[in-house]
């Protein structure tokens, strides 16, 4: 009988941490099946550190984190959320993840731009400073990450690199990594599809968006290359300064010749002596 | 009034809020719409970017969202994802034409910048008017020996024509991720109306390799030089060489220092007088000239953005008198703003801006004055509009005041001028 109270708090004590269970971040939208250790995700529902996350064939979720950062976990995958801390008043913390299999589409935040987020994989272990990346794991085009921006840098023990914004990796059979290529099209349009709703699916939304809804303003886009003034001013400050240059001499002959005219003779001559190296 | 700091605290409290709401009720489009209108607003692009790929996962049909998703990826130099997003936009039938119309502007040039050769240029012809178009001094008095006299010529206004080009190739020879070789130039000639003798047409153009030496620090050696006409002869001409460095701190804030040493040779002929070179009084002669100089670039916000450049140069000429040291500050506030008309697919830009240039020669000039050395601190204040029409062409202007303060009556001037004209780019 002495057991008893002990069993019982102890029972207590692991049903309170799992229902206490820190909330790191929420289902920002999820295409079913998708789950979170074995109960189905849901629009807005919460989720924990430690929890292990998911998708069939048809499934996906996007997890929006406490810090703003975004997993996007793709069909048929499953990850882990193996740590996440974020002090939101100094806007630091640390972020990592498992991906077992499948793919994931990381957009970062306030973590990655300062400590830096890591997503764990098989293949490697990617860091991810301030950015946004794929990794795809045995896609139809082998194992791949991505970097769309930001600081990538994929590293498995035996060799790193660093993968510059617009580019891609493969890693090869033997466990290395292919030289930083940029994108195709194609399979941008490939690693995409892993996230993107299917025909029929809404992403958990009993009412999706609509176009006529949309609220998002008519700003133009910034220009891709932005209008360079001062070049543009430089030419007329080049062509101004030539004239200006050569006007002054001009000018100056006028003042002499006048000088010279108007000068009594004998009375003091302004004429300099010759001058032919000037 | 409002306290920008203040202004800048409450955005950032409002973003928090919209995000903490957002998180926790995804499906609240109205203030999930809010969150991406301040986050773009306020810089937090990746914010955006997730919002508008959680909207997609609702709606992969929601062209609108998808545009501004292609916009975000290119504001952020991810240029093959902002052209398949931009593309599967325009191809959408539910997006409204002046929609399309912004995409099919920017679509070219974000496909060009994946290219690993990539042209780009400029055609402007227009009209300038000058109210000091030969730089006459502002009391009409002259020192010739040190002593003060006036001059038979008087201060002509005047207006030209005139063509600009600019143009360049980025060309990435080793493939991409290796150097970029940078070849740019420009071609610049006016007209005058009234005193053709000012009719200048000036030639530039520099070329170089831009080698990455560590994460956002590039360096760039390059060759530089230049060729004019003025009025019917060859007047200045030079060439030479540097190196300039450019490091990003982001997206947003870069800096560029550099050196570099140019040969200036200035044509002595026209007319003579007592055997002396017309250009005795001229700022520009042939000689020497080592430049160190630092450019900067700052984009405060999605819509305000400075260009900065400060110079200094040593110019060894022949004689003394037309050696000199100059120090030139030049800065341009950028202000995007959308234009009047939805149908005009591009922003316009109101850009506000000064230049100081501070001469110092090296020994009084006899012919001028014997016992002072010339020091002229020049200021020019203007303000240049640039408003696009369509995808490619639009105007381009600016008005401008100069003032150079001299300590010898012979160079103080001041000049207004105007110009505009149409501009295509491509």
């Amino acid at each position: 009988m002495k057991m008893l109270p002990a069993f019982l708090f102890a029972a207590w004590a692991a049903f309170a941490g799992a229902a206490l269970a820190e909330t790191v971040g929420n289902v920002g939208a999820v295409n079913q099946s998708a789950e979170a250790s074995g109960r189905k995700l849901s629009v807005g529902a919460g989720v924990g550190q430690g929890e292990r996350i998911t998708t069939n064939a048809d499934g996906s979720a996007q997890i929006v984190f406490l810090d703003k950062s975004t997993m996007t976990v793709g069909h048929g995958s499953s990850i882990t959320i193996n740590k996440f801390v974020y002090n939101g008043s100094q806007g630091v913390g640390a972020q990592s993840a498992t991906l077992a299999k499948g793919a994931l589409r990381f957009v970062g935040g306030a973590v990655s731009h300062s400590e830096g987020a890591k997503i764990e994989t098989p293949s490697g272990s990617l860091s991810v400073r301030g950015g946004m990346a794929y990794v795809c794991l045995n896609c139809q085009e082998g194992t791949v990450f991505a970097s769309l921006y930001g600081e990538v840098t994929l590293t498995n023990g035996r060799f790193t690199v660093s993968i510059p914004p617009g580019d891609m990796v493969r890693v090869r059979p033997d466990g290395s990594f292919s030289k930083p290529y940029p994108i195709p099209p194609n399979i941008l349009a490939m690693l995409d599809a892993r996230f993107a709703s299917a025909t029929g699916q809404r992403g958990g939304a009993s009412n999706p968006p609509t176009d006529s809804g949309v609220q998002l303003g008519n700003a133009r886009m910034q220009d891709q290359r932005p209008w360079n003034g001062l070049d543009y001013l430089g030419a007329f400050w080049a062509g101004g300064q030539i004239v200006q240059s050569q006007s002054n001499a001009n000018n100056q002959s006028s003042a002499n010749t006048v000088r010279v005219l108007t000068t009594p003779h004998g009375g003091g001559s302004v004429r300099p002596p010759p001058c032919n190296d000037c | 009034m409002v306290n920008p700091f203040e202004a800048a605290q409450d955005d950032s409290a409002e973003f928090d809020r919209l995000a903490d709401e957002i998180r926790l009720d995804p499906t609240n489009y109205e203030k999930t719409y809010a969150f991406i209108r301040l986050a773009s607003r306020l810089g937090y692009d990746e914010e955006a970017i997730s919002a508008l790929q959680r909207l997609l996962m609702f709606n992969p049909d929601l062209a609108r969202a998808r545009k501004e998703l292609g916009y975000l990826y290119a504001k952020l130099g991810a240029d093959t994802s902002a052209a398949v997003q931009l593309k599967r936009a325009l191809d959408a039938p539910n997006l409204e034409p002046e929609q399309k119309a912004q995409i099919e502007a920017q679509l070219p040039d974000i496909e060009e910048a994946t290219k690993d050769k990539r042209l780009f240029g400029s055609l402007q012809i227009g009209i300038r008017s000058q109210s000091n178009a030969n730089y006459f001094p502002a009391g009409g008095l002259f020192g010739v020996g040190g002593v003060q006299t006036s001059s038979l010529a008087r201060q002509r206004s005047d207006a030209n024509t005139f063509e600009l080009a600019q143009g360049g190739i980025d060309w990435d020879f080793l493939g991409h991720g290796g150097p970029t070789l940078e070849m740019h130039g420009l071609i610049y000639a006016t007209q005058q109306f009234k005193l053709p003798e000012y009719d200048v047409a000036l030639f530039a153009g520099s070329v170089g390799p831009r080698f990455e030496i560590a994460p956002g620090l590039t360096v760039k050696p390059y060759i530089a030089g230049a060729a004019s006409i003025l009025g019917d002869i060859n007047y200045l001409n030079n060439g030479g060489a540097g190196i300039t460095f450019r490091k990003n701190f982001g997206h947003d804030f870069s800096l560029e220092p550099g050196f570099e040493y140019r040969s200036l040779y200035v044509y002595n002929g026209g007319p003579q007088l007592w055997n002396i070179a017309a250009h005795t009084a001229a700022t520009l002669a042939s000689g020497d000239v080592y430049t160190g100089s630092l450019n900067g670039f700052h984009r405060f916000s999605d819509s305000v953005r400075l260009e900065g450049r400060s110079a200094y140069s040593r110019a060894n000429a022949v004689v003394s008198s037309q050696s000199s040291d100059a120090i030139d500050v030049q800065a341009m506030l950028h202000f995007e703003f959308n234009p009047p008309l939805q149908e005009i697919p591009r922003r316009w830009s109101i850009a506000p801006y000064a230049r100081f240039m501070q001469t110092a020669f090296d020994s009084p000039n006899y012919l001028v004055d014997p016992w002072r050395a010339r020091r002229d601190d020049a200021w020019t204040w203007g303000a240049a509009l640039d408003a696009p029409i369509g995808a490619r062409w639009g105007f381009m202007g600016h008005l401008e005041y100069l003032r150079n303060y001299s300590n010898i009556q012979n160079f103080r001037m001041n000049d207004f001028s105007v110009v505009f004209g149409p501009v295509a780019k491509f």
